[in-house]
């Protein structure tokens, strides 16, 4: 099996007495999708942070692309940040700027385009999610969904290797979640390497191909999203579903 | 009121010296308040702790026992400074450090999300600075240093107690020399003029900043910014 | 030129006397400004005809016209017509003058934390206005203005330090009037620098406990 593009080895992080991450280990391969999933405070949203140093693990160990990373060492995960694409809960587009210059902000003060190359590379991103019209808008004017998907293809312009999801779709109302779902979807179909922490057990099941079951900062459970899902091995994985089914 | 009119060109000289210390204060203070309000968002926790001293300081101490200090400790440290320059100064360092108050208090109110979803698209840490932090933080910082202008331009009358020639210096003189030459104490009228002068000028600067707050979208930031409570301490 | 202890030493004694003059005049003026404060803001909030309008001037006022030209008029403006009051007396009450209206406006603001909710439920018991403003709608308000009426009052022991340009013999007056004789500018200024310093330190740590004790209602 190829390197993975990820790698994780014994993450833990600690907020004085409480210990959010324990011993977690985890490998992101090219292509996979991986989707994590559990209750509030398992520490879902402290492990993806980590993945691109938002975080600082107590200790462990974080490889990227073959290339490991000084925990601490900025310059490193500034670096390596635009390879990592991140989009969270809030969508956070920068309010001041319209939806193009967000777009071409970071590639361009980056070097990977010119001005005109990153503003045509937008273009063509923001029309694949149907948003094209809305490029000299300002985020302010676009509901929540639709700022969520410019979000998306804000990370996509820094053309990542892999993207990660913090509970992407959480602040929505249920009607644009699909939206932004369907966006999701046609982007693993693409290829894209993803990790995604989230509560859409159905996106999980379907477009995932490894589901992660996290508790009170441990891995409980990981393996092909069906059989997790169909026949879980755990008696705490059973009782997580059960409890979403019932709500 | 014949006493004032008698007097105007003298009102007028005073007037045109307030003005001008006011405006050359609030330049030096939005320079030294940008440069000392950036440095207090730094990494190093050195550099954060110098500024808070320095601010904590200035504003712990009465702006008079500062100009004092400024005027009598000049002198001795070999630095020839007029009066004008004594209050120029003393008020600049005052008005500077109120003014890194108000950068660092406009930089701190820009939701935390926005700097990390700038330093997740890989922007260096100057880069989020200037592009995302700065743009967004001016919106409150601007009105409240318009509203450390009015703070300013009252307290320029301290530099009547140094020998500066300003509108409250004048109207002393006008009290005394009327008194003298008179015999009749105009004290009344003159501080009343005094009074409305500068409550017609801090007014007018007053009802501008909220029309430019409200033009701005960051009503109410001015206040927060100006430190706490609402009574300045001069 | 190095600092002289032996100095310092001769002359605590008046600056002792200065200091307490400082404290008197503030705890006077504090006393006053929140008496008045109280009762302006009071006339405000119930609408008094003539009163709040009046009110609603004099707060614009004095935050638009500098505390010193204030304390001028006091001193020598009033002698002029008639109203002549004791050095003390004349600090007192230019500095109470002066945070009265900052309080008004804070204990405004107070009062507008309590919502038209509170408000409908108190006439819905069958309070009269100013029933519901003593029992219900100042202690309330007062929870949330204190914190910025200690603040004022902070900077109104700063400014007491202005009170030496009409003559009041205070702390600053004592060490100024000194140092324009021997020119030691050093230990003079490392005291008003230390005492005003500790003073606000004082103040502002009182300031964040009585803050303290007041939230606890209100913390789970």
């Amino acid at each position: 099996m190829p390197e993975p593009l990820i790698s994780a080895r014994g993450l833990n992080r600690h907020y004085g007495a409480v210990q959010a991450l324990v011993d977690v280990d985890l490998d992101v391969h090219a292509g996979e999708v991986v989707s994590i999933i559990g209750p509030s405070g398992s520490g879902k949203s402290t492990l993806i942070r980590c993945l691109n140093g938002l975080e600082i693990p107590t200790s462990g160990t974080i490889t990227i692309d073959g290339q490991p990373i000084g925990l601490r060492d900025h310059r490193a995960w500034t670096r390596i940040r635009p390879d990592v694409g991140m989009v969270f809960q809030d969508y956070t587009l920068f309010p001041h700027l319209t939806v193009l210059r967000n777009m071409t902000l970071a590639p361009v003060r980056r070097g990977r385009a010119s001005r005109a190359e990153a503003e045509a590379n937008a273009m063509e991103l923001l029309a694949k999610v149907g948003l094209a019209d809305k490029a000299h808008v300002h985020p302010a004017e676009l509901s929540g969904g639709q700022q969520q998907r410019v979000a998306i293809v804000r990370a996509l312009a820094m053309k990542p290797k892999v993207l990660l999801f913090d509970e992407p779709t959480s602040a929505l109302d249920p009607e644009t979640i699909r939206d932004v779902l369907e966006v999701m979807q046609q982007l693993a179909r693409e290829g894209m390497t993803m990790v995604v922490v989230t509560h859409e057990i159905g996106f999980a099941g379907e477009v995932g191909s490894r589901l992660v079951f996290m508790e009170r900062g441990r891995i409980v459970e990981e393996g092909p999203p069906r059989q997790l899902l169909e026949r879980p091995a755990s008696r705490r994985l059973a009782d997580f579903l059960a409890h979403l089914i019932r709500h | 009121m014949n006493v004032i009119l008698a007097n105007w060109p003298l009102f007028l000289d005073g007037f045109w010296q307030t003005i001008k210390i006011g405006i050359v204060t609030l330049i030096a203070s939005t320079v030294i308040g940008f440069v000392l309000g950036t440095l207090a968002m730094v990494r190093p926790w050195w550099v954060r702790a110098l500024v808070k001293v320095y601010v904590e300081f200035l504003r712990g101490v009465p702006l008079i026992v500062n100009i004092f200090f400024v005027f009598f400790g000049a002198p001795l440290l070999g630095l020839p400074l007029s009066p004008y320059g004594a209050v120029v100064l003393g008020l600049s360092l005052w008005g500077g450090a109120n003014g890194a108050e108000i950068v660092r208090g406009g930089l701190q109110a820009v939701p935390r999300h926005q700097s990390q979803s700038a330093r997740a698209l890989g922007l260096k840490e100057w880069e989020i600075f200037w592009f995302i932090l700065l743009p967004q933080a001016l919106r409150g910082i601007l009105p409240a240093f318009a509203g450390l202008l009015t703070l300013l331009i009252q307290s320029t009358t301290l530099g009547a107690l140094v020998g500066v020639s300003e509108m409250l210096a004048m109207g002393r003189l006008v009290v005394e020399r009327t008194t003298v030459m008179e015999g009749s104490d105009p004290a009344f009228q003159v501080y009343t003029f005094v009074l409305v002068a500068y409550f017609l000028l801090c007014s007018a600067l007053t009802w501008c900043t909220r029309r430019w707050e409200r033009r701005l979208g960051a009503v109410g930031a001015r206040r927060r910014l100006l430190g706490g409570g609402n009574a300045p301490a001069i | 030129m190095e600092f002289d202890p032996a100095y310092l030493v001769r002359h605590l004694p008046a600056l002792w006397r200065g200091l307490l003059v400082t404290i008197e005049v503030s705890l006077a003026g504090m006393l006053f400004s929140i008496v008045l404060g109280v009762l302006g803001a009071a006339a405000r909030y119930l609408r008094i005809p003539g009163l709040w309008q009046f009110v609603a001037f004099y707060v614009e006022f004095i935050r638009n016209t500098p505390l010193l030209v204030q304390m001028f008029f006091i001193v020598f403006g009033l002698p002029a017509i008639g109203l002549t009051l004791s050095l003390f007396w004349c600090g007192v009450l230019s500095l109470a003058l002066w945070a009265a209206a900052y309080h008004v406006e804070s204990i405004r603001g107070g009062l507008e934390t309590v919502n038209k909710g509170l408000r409908e439920a108190g006439q819905a018991l069958g309070l009269k206005p100013w029933q519901f403003l003593v029992k219900v709608s100042l202690p309330l308000a007062l929870r949330v203005a204190i914190p910025s009426m200690l603040n004022t009052s902070v900077s109104l022991v700063k400014n007491s330090s202005m009170l030496q340009a009409i003559g009041l013999m205070e702390l600053t007056f004592v060490a100024v009037d000194r140092m324009a004789i021997d020119f030691r500018m050093l230990e003079m200024f490392t005291v008003l620098v230390v005492v005003y310093l500790a003073l606000v330190f004082v103040l502002s740590f009182v300031a964040g406990r009585v803050e303290h004790v007041l939230q606890r209602p209100f913390r789970a």
